[in-house]
């Protein structure tokens, strides 16, 4: 049989993935933290020794370009500016995260919306839940009505392919990559939008049904050319 | 079935939360004492068919990997405790608290709540109660021969009597919470405390953090319209943008089912 005919299936499956990550991104516009994926096709060249055989495989890769800031003016709402992430201790360990809508609980411990714990550089910092003003530092510093009391830690990877989407959308390290030191810094009353821009977002998905379209009909037309043979 | 078209799905109604929480703020612009509500979402569930930095064939490195997330979802709503305006109204009885903290109301049915809404008038006993008539905890009765009532910053509450002296009848207390946010709305502007929030600790106003009292002023929502309506716009063209999504999905399938004659 043609290749052609399961090289258009290939490229029909690879731009149905690209709307399907493109709709995902869409959805998350107002998710808080939330960086956009990419999609990133590329040719499987040595896929198999026949040349023929040519496809195209679909690959994600994080985009952790900066998202624009909205002011919130609550004391323990922070958003980072430049490359890095808190790090919070989630029920299955460490996960990283750029949503800073944090809050202080009846312990004095800072956590994350859902609960979990932000950690510290070093032993965690207790704050006085209805004692003096909090206020965070550039550099993650946490002072109490002029006492420091802490620094939070913050972290950065070498690159995009070392963050893992877990299956709850939280970004993991990947296994055998390591944290680095981070220059990111924190401005307190701010959160951090989705990095998505919905106008690329839309071309994005107009071009991969016009893909999705041009593969079909060539399909349609090498699907033909056999009938054609047939009679 | 093509996943976008239910992904999509999950952004529409999200942004539907969206609209319902702004509709709600903005029909509490005047409601003395209103804090407005924000949404925060999370995205859901993401399939990995492929991690990165798998080997894929002739000992080459798969660099980067598929992932496709499923959507999004309402993780939670939060009371923004901002301040809001103090408005005069000339009314001795409207307690205003600038800074943080709540008063502390108690329900006939003797289960406290906690609002920001001062809006106090007198029973047949003298009592100060609330607008719906629940008493305020702290129990202060004015009496019923007193020419004037003063309430001071720190929350004292001293009835003028005949020979144009102030007599103390009472305190009004502040109660400040770990964690505010963590309050549950019960409607009327009126919150109970829950295992997030922390107990109340009661105050005496003006001090150790606690707000001070401005007798004669009753706080405005911290409802900015302006700042509603620019969500709102935004909320209406993700929805738009995310059904677009659907129909770019279903006219997907629908070629894939013209390719079968």
């Amino acid at each position: 049989m043609d290749v052609g005919l399961y090289r258009m299936v290939a490229a029909m499956r690879t731009n149905q993935q690209r709307v399907e990550i493109v709709a995902s991104n869409i959805a998350n516009a107002e998710t808080l933290g939330f960086k956009r994926m990419l999609h990133v096709a590329h040719g499987a060249t040595d896929w198999a020794a026949n040349q023929g055989h040519e496809q195209v495989v679909t690959g994600t890769a994080l985009d952790l370009q900066q998202g624009i800031f909205m002011y919130t003016g609550a004391p323990t709402d922070l958003a980072l500016d430049g490359e890095g992430f808190f790090l919070l201790d989630g029920p299955n360990g460490e996960v990283m995260t750029r949503a800073g809508m944090f809050q202080i609980s009846a312990e004095g411990v800072l956590t994350s919306a859902d609960g979990s714990p932000v950690v510290w550089e070093g032993s965690r910092g207790r704050i006085d839940p209805t004692g003096g003003e909090v206020k965070f530092a550039g550099n993650g510093q946490v002072i109490q009505g002029g006492q420091p009391i802490g620094r939070l830690k913050l972290v950065n990877v070498e690159r995009a392919g070392d963050v893992v989407v877990d299956s709850d959308g939280r970004y993991t390290l990947r296994s055998g990559a390591e944290y680095i030191d981070s220059e990111v810094t924190v401005n307190q009353g701010f959160l951090e939008r989705a990095n998505v821009q919905t106008v690329d977002e839309l071309v994005e998905m107009i071009a991969a049904q016009r893909s999705f379209e041009m593969a079909s009909q060539t399909f349609k037309l090498i699907s033909e050319s056999y009938q054609r043979l047939n009679r | 079935m093509i996943r976008s078209l239910y992904t999509a799905a999950s952004g529409m109604k999200a942004q539907q939360f969206q609209v319902d929480t702004i509709a709600n703020n903005i029909a509490n612009v005047n409601t003395a004492g209103f804090k407005k509500s924000q949404l925060s979402f999370r995205s859901l569930l993401y399939q990995t068919y492929r991690e990165p930095g798998l080997p894929i064939a002739n000992n080459q490195n798969d660099v980067t990997g598929l992932q496709i997330g499923s959507g999004t979802e309402v993780s939670g709503s939060r009371k923004l405790m901002g301040q809001g305006i103090l408005e005069p109204t000339g009314n001795t009885l409207d307690l205003g608290i600038e800074g943080p903290g709540f008063f502390e109301i108690t329900l006939p049915s003797g289960e406290n709540r906690y609002t920001r809404n001062g809006t106090f008038r007198q029973d047949s006993e003298g009592r100060l109660v609330t607008a719906e008539g629940y008493r305020l905890s702290d129990q202060i009765a004015i009496p019923g021969d007193a020419l004037g009532v003063t309430i001071s910053a720190d929350g004292t509450v001293s009835s003028l009597g005949a020979n144009n002296e102030l007599t103390p009848v009472g305190a009004v207390r502040i109660h400040i919470f770990a964690n505010p946010t963590g309050l549950k709305a019960m409607g009327g502007s009126y919150y109970s405390k829950t295992g997030s929030s922390g107990d109340p600790e009661a105050r005496q106003a003006a001090t150790q953090g606690a707000g001070e009292l401005k007798s004669g002023y009753l706080e405005r929502s911290n409802v900015e319209t302006v700042d509603e309506l620019v969500a709102l716009i935004v909320a209406q063209r993700n929805y738009e943008v995310n059904s677009r999504a659907i129909r770019v999905s279903d006219e997907m399938l629908a070629q894939v089912t013209q390719l079968v004659q």
